[in-house]
């Protein structure tokens, strides 16, 4: 009888005979395994190309770290082990394809040991700074005050998918409380700025934009009667806008064209451009009118006029951020009760917290990356970063740390590409996987005192190294071993 | 000071340039003689010669250049007389302007590819579209194809000024350091003291007299002792002559246009023999083949000993290493199998690789560059990625095969039933060799950026493609397809490496892998998969019209 005969009846027999048998050939069956491996290459042809077209992301939450598709891999791992069960008993000619199959489970074991107990994480080392023991992890988060307790919830936040919007927020429950958190929007761009602010104690103000559709520009303006630094506002040195109580008053001449400008009893301004201290232009304007200055195509845009007012620090997000701005991402959010009622939208920058209000209630709630402790404190004692000759392209990024330990030893060690730092020593750790390893990561041109650097722990390590081998050796003995059948369909 | 010397220089450079701006079309001196003076380049020393034609290459996308007259300049005196006499050089065109949407954007005439310095320079339209390119590169946003095409002519427009203004020049050593800045003859020389700098702008001017009289025995001599006054400046720190000469020897030898050649006559002769002459046509083209892989081992062995690292760092590289590594594999099988199908599935897989990496020289750098940091590691660059490109190789291998089998079956001439077999062999030494490949790159990675695995496209791709060869395999275990399906499949699943080579790296453009990314070639690339699936279908409906003939 043929070997394929042969297997066929003990099949028939195995299948006849219990109900286990019959769901191991099942769910080893090759036809199963052809669908699991082509299923699994389209998903991640597709994953690959969202993560192309939209980021990353919204590859990994509705592929890559998606609960189905997790499912996916581990049905594929019963299907392996189910497809070696039915060859059983083994013999010699067995022996590549069960060595390929285990490194494969084997390996599969350990990613799923690594993605519960280990993880990735990242650090920002600056010299000279205190050592560090916490973890950032490129995951948001979102904490919130519990109402009564007061104390921190945390729950994962990923806002590049399914982004909210005004319109559609997302909503979740404020702990200890019938009132609800409502996202509205998220913003990679937030930048702080000075704004005004209506105070019964304050001076006269104004805001402003100045608009340039040549330099693609426009600088927003605040400006305050007194005190005086905050009346004058300085164009890079080539132009000056001043606030001043009248136009009549005496002004020492300026070098450089300078816009007066004064509140007048209608509510808007009186403005006069004094270039090399003779008047060019003047007129009058009221909130939300414009005028030309004539320097280039630069246009004043009044925004509103404040009879007294204060300076304020107010988030905002940008549309379109100049090259060198700095900004963060971060949401905006709001509480509501259940009647209906809304507080007022607040932005929360990435790293930072704000009271949310509504009526009497006020809630904490912070938005950021999470963090992880390790227990041992890490400092970085020196960084470099060497060039190619003659050249200011980096040719290495070198960290000299030092690790200090719970007992107060200190332990140096030296992260560059592709050699990283681990602590704790030792080769069985190494091995095992049961160390951090730091790894360079990035940098920063314009400070070099400063570097980042990526930790991985990852307890399956050795289930990864060890089905690796499985695996290479197994591909190599299965082809040594299995004969070749060329002529039996054509 | 240096400076008093310094300023003599540029007055005399100034009257050079003048005096040779009236003689407007100056005999062309021979300059080899300037071939082996060493210049930093884009982070690391090179000869001469090299640095000039990879110059004009890049600027111009040639080796040479042809002027209105007809005459030919070679890329030395191209660059020498742009530097000494620029005001003559920015009105020619010289700058290559390929990118047809760029073109519009600019609005310069479509039909023309090369156009001066100046004409680019004054066109305020490339001005705006820069700004904007510079705008998003600090966002990281991608950039349009008119705006890549912006970003690679200001490169090219960098090169001719530092060309122009002789910045591009860093002749002179630095005595102190190793992988010290060198100096161009037109900056202050702080290393060294009056009178070597005296003696070495002598020399110099020496040169430019004769180069401006046509003395082409006094340029080659006054070439020698600048040559020599350049060395004895840093004779420890300075490049070994050997290694100059070689990479000189190695640039205009090109040993990878020799081996195409050899490939491209044995595989006509292989494929012309197969019914007349079979043995002598064998052997014949066995020969052709062995001659041509000797021409690629050469090229890889002086390619590694000057630049000092496995030569598999970027797409061009990799190019060539699919052909040579086809061929490596096809020889070995030949010497096992005898069969020349083999030879005949390899030699226009490695023919058209080589090809492709000598004219395609705007996407695929031929130049010698440092690397990125995280690729410094010979270790792993010899092992992860000289396993995987390898076995692109053999799928490549595969893919030639599939070919004969399929062409086989398009003119309904009978398959020998050993091909089948050999395609086999092919498909298991490359589904060893990336499974191997992906793993360690997996363990670098670990190292390196400190993850085994983490779904990044390069990653997920090679395993898209060990999947793909994995399902053709186990589809033939099943029994639902046999040798054809091999044949179809070896075809097809070719599609999924060019994904994970050139796919991720040029196309989707995301990822960890960023060092490896380009632009361009895309329609190309696009044309091909459309062909052999064209080519598959058909081949496989007349097989299956046969097939119901037969049973009919």
């Amino acid at each position: 009888m043929s070997e394929r005969g042969q297997s066929e009846k003990l099949k028939r027999e195995r299948c006849a005979r219990s109900a286990e048998w019959r769901w191991i050939y099942r769910l080893g069956s090759l036809r199963l395994a052809m669908l699991l491996l082509f299923t699994v290459a389209i998903a991640c042809a597709v994953a690959t190309v969202c993560e192309s077209k939209f980021n990353r992301q919204v590859a990994e939450v509705y592929i890559y770290k998606n609960p189905f598709f997790m499912l996916w891999l581990l049905f594929l791992c019963l299907n392996l082990i189910c497809s070696a069960l039915t060859r059983w008993p083994w013999e010699r000619k067995h022996l590549g394809f069960v060595i390929t199959h285990g490194g494969i489970i084997t390996m599969l074991v350990g990613a799923v040991i690594g993605h519960f107990f280990g993880f990735e994480a990242s650090v920002n080392l600056e010299k000279g700074a205190p050592p560090v023991s916490k973890l950032i992890v490129n995951e948001t988060m979102l904490m919130v005050q519990g109402f009564r307790s007061g104390e921190f919830y945390q729950a994962p936040l990923t806002m590049n998918v399914r982004r909210p919007t005004p319109r559609k927020p997302r909503v979740m429950p404020v702990p200890e409380s019938d009132l609800k958190l409502q996202i509205l929007d998220y913003s990679e761009y937030l930048a702080t700025r000075t704004v005004l602010r209506p105070d019964e104690n304050g001076v006269p103000g104004v805001t402003l934009t100045l608009n340039s559709a040549q330099m693609k520009q426009s600088l927003p303006v605040s400006l305050l009667m007194s005190p005086q630094e905050s009346a004058t506002f300085d164009m890079f040195g080539l132009a000056q806008v001043r606030l001043v109580p009248s136009l009549t008053i005496k002004i020492a001449p300026s070098k450089v064209p300078l816009l007066l400008l004064a509140p007048n009893k209608d509510g808007g301004l009186d403005y006069k451009l004094l270039h090399e201290g003779r008047p060019a232009v003047s007129g009058e304007v009221a909130a939300d009118e414009g005028f030309s200055t004539g320097w280039l195509d630069w246009i004043v845009r009044v925004q509103a006029v404040y009879p007294k007012a204060h300076f304020a620090q107010e988030v905002v997000a940008v549309e379109n951020p100049a090259p060198q701005q700095q900004t963060v991402a971060g949401i905006q959010a709001r509480l509501a009760d259940a009647n209906g009622g809304a507080g007022t939208p607040e932005w929360i920058a990435a790293g930072t917290s704000r009271l949310l209000q509504i009526g009497q209630k006020v809630i904490q709630v912070g938005f950021g990356l999470r963090q992880i402790p390790i227990p041992f404190g890490v400092t970085l004692d020196n960084f470099s970063v060497p060039r190619d000759e003659g050249t200011d392209q980096p040719a290495n990024f070198i960290s000299e740390l030092t690790f200090n330990d719970a007992n107060g030893e200190a332990k140096q060690a030296r992260a560059e590409m592709n050699h990283p730092a681990s602590f704790p020593g030792g080769w069985w750790r190494l091995m095992t996987g049961l160390n951090y390893k730091f790894s360079q990561a990035g940098w920063d041109p314009a400070n070099l005192n400063q570097t980042t650097l990526q930790v991985l722990y990852d307890p399956g390590w050795l289930f990864k190294w060890i089905g690796s081998l499985l695996i290479c050796s197994g591909i190599v003995l299965m082809f040594y071993f299995r004969p070749q059948r060329t002529t039996e369909k054509i | 000071m240096n400076s008093h010397f310094f300023s003599k220089l540029c007055g005399s450079l100034l009257l050079c340039g003048s005096l040779w701006a009236t003689t407007l079309m100056a005999k062309q001196v021979n300059l080899s003689g300037l071939d082996d003076v060493a210049v930093q380049d884009h982070g690391r020393k090179k000869p001469f010669y090299v640095f000039a034609v990879e110059h004009l290459r890049s600027i111009s996308g040639k080796e040479s250049w042809k002027d209105a007259n007809g005459e030919t300049w070679p890329a030395e005196n191209v660059v020498v007389d742009v530097w000494l006499r620029p005001e003559i050089w920015e009105d020619r065109p010289l700058v290559l302007v390929d990118n047809v949407v760029l073109k519009e954007e600019l609005k310069l005439p479509k039909e023309q590819k090369y156009f001066s310095y100046r004409a680019l320079t004054a066109n305020s339209q490339l001005d705006s579209v820069l700004r904007e390119v510079a705008r998003l590169q600090v966002l990281k946003e991608k950039l349009s194809a008119a705006q890549e095409g912006a970003r690679q002519l200001s490169t090219r427009l960098e090169l001719f000024k530092d060309l122009a203004n002789g910045t591009a020049f860093n002749f002179v050593p630095d005595p102190h350091e190793a992988e010290g800045k060198w100096l161009p003859l037109t900056l202050k020389l702080p290393h060294y003291s009056e009178q070597q700098v005296a003696s070495l702008l002598a020399s110099f001017q020496q040169f430019l007299k004769n180069y401006d009289a046509n003395d082409e025995a006094g340029v080659a001599g006054s070439s020698l002792a600048f040559k020599q006054q350049l060395r004895s400046l840093a004779p420890s720190l300075y490049p070994s002559e050997d290694i100059l000469k070689l990479e000189n020897f190695y640039t205009k030898l090109d040993p990878f246009s020799w081996a195409w050649k050899a490939y491209l006559v044995s595989a006509i002769v292989l494929m012309l023999t197969t019914q007349l002459w079979r043995q002598a046509g064998y052997r014949f083209g066995v020969a052709l083949a062995l001659a041509g892989f000797a021409f690629q081992c050469a090229g890889f062995v002086m390619r590694v000993v000057i630049s000092d690292r496995a030569p598999v760092t970027n797409m061009y590289e990799t190019v060539i290493w699919l052909g040579f590594g086809a061929m490596l594999f096809a020889l070995i099988f030949e010497l096992v199998y005898r069969s020349r199908y083999f030879l005949l599935g390899a030699t226009p897989v490695a023919f058209v690789s080589l090809l492709l990496a000598e004219t395609q020289n705007q996407i695929l750098d031929s130049s010698i560059h440092p690397l990125v940091p995280v690729l410094r590691s010979n270790f792993w660059l010899s092992t992860h990625v000289l396993t995987i490109t390898s076995s692109y190789a053999a799928f490549a291998l595969a893919l030639g095969i599939g070919h004969i089998v399929l062409g086989k079956m398009l003119f309904k001439c009978p398959v020998p039933p050993a091909l089948y077999q050999y395609l086999y062999r092919a498909l298991q030494v490359g589904v060893l060799l990336i499974g191997t490949g992906t793993i360690l790159g997996g363990v670098w990675a670990n190292y390196s950026w400190g993850r085994f695995w983490d779904w990044d496209p390069k990653e997920t791709w090679a395993l898209i493609t060990f999947l793909c060869y994995l399902v053709i395999l186990h589809g033939r275990i099943a029994g639902w397809w046999g040798g054809v399906g091999l044949a179809a499949g070896s075809v097809i699943c070719f599609l999924s490496v060019l994904m994970a080579w050139y796919g991720v790296n040029f196309v989707l453009g995301t990822g960890l892998h960023s060092y490896g990314f380009g632009t361009g070639g895309f329609i190309y690339v696009l044309g091909f998969v459309m062909l052999e699936l064209i080519f598959v279908g058909w081949s496989l409906a007349s097989y299956l019209r046969g097939q119901s003939a037969r049973q009919a």
